[in-house]
């Protein structure tokens, strides 16, 4: 069996942000809006590596702020008027992030085996994009909440 | 019984609770935290009924708590809520001691039937 590509990765992140959007954020699915190789420089996100034998791939999500903070609040079961603090955003969207990340490690697992998971954590500004990094992006509407499914990886061989 | 929820993210620990209650474990007391090494030491200053802890975790990870445990001689009945649910993750989950694996997304339902026996 030929290691996964960036795009097998990505298509069973879809499948398992799906999952977990009609499960712990109680949302009615998902839906992919778009395609991009570029992140827009400046979005926030929660970010978990998965280190493989092949090397390490950065599964994550991220929106604007506000977006952010309807994720988190789907996840804590909040109203929307509820206040919730930075700190508790990042929190929360690293544990979607973390569960989606598991879910991706059980769904490639016979096609990657020995797959480790790393920590979260939440970016509040850019990732530099180099020539070494490949990055594929999913635009998504996670329930009614825009946001993109990121997942960046070292070139092989870079 | 003393219930012990350890996980590094504040947003998990509180929803893991919300779930114990909604599946009627409410009656129960209940401590929190955030890493192994934290709840290693809660541990054997309060000595809980049941630990419920993550897998991956800063300091030390859910699986070295356990490991560590049971090699001081405590016999804690001792759960993984956990996104991990490979088999070579269950397997070693088990083997080192554990009751049960829970895997994230989870509901009040799943801990009810796996808590069931567990929780008297």
């Amino acid at each position: 069996m030929s290691a996964p590509v960036l795009a097998d990765w990505l298509a069973a992140a879809e499948k398992v942000l799906a999952e977990l959007a009609n499960s712990c954020l109680a949302f009615d699915g998902v839906e992919r809006t778009g395609h991009r190789t570029e992140l827009p420089r400046t979005l926030p996100g929660a970010y978990v590596p998965l280190v493989t034998p092949a090397g390490s791939l950065q599964v994550g999500i991220a929106a604007e702020i506000e977006q952010c903070r309807a994720l988190a609040r789907a996840l804590l079961c909040m109203e929307p008027e509820e206040e919730l603090a930075p700190a508790d955003v990042a929190d929360a969207l690293g544990e979607i992030v973390n569960i989606l990340a598991g879910g991706l490690k059980a769904r490639m697992v016979e096609s990657a085996p020995s797959i480790s998971l790393g920590l979260p954590i939440f970016i509040n500004g850019a990732i530099e994009p180099t020539d070494k990094l490949e990055f594929a992006i999913s635009e998504m509407r996670i329930g009614p909440i825009p946001a993109s499914l990121v997942l960046v990886q070292h070139k092989q061989g870079a | 019984m003393k219930i012990l929820i350890v996980d590094d993210s504040k947003a998990m620990r509180s929803i893991v609770l919300r779930a114990l209650r909604q599946a009627g474990f409410g009656g129960h007391s209940f401590a929190e935290a955030s890493n192994g090494a934290e709840a290693l030491a809660a541990i054997e200053a309060d000595c809980p009924d049941l630990v419920l802890a993550d897998w991956n975790m800063p300091e030390m990870s859910g699986v070295e708590l356990l490991q560590a445990l049971r090699e001081r001689g405590n016999e804690v009945t001792f759960g993984f809520i956990t996104s991990e649910s490979t088999a070579e993750i269950r397997e070693l989950a088990l083997k080192s001691g554990a009751a049960f694996l829970i895997t994230k997304p989870f509901n009040a339902e799943t801990l009810q039937k796996t808590l069931a026996g567990v929780i008297v």
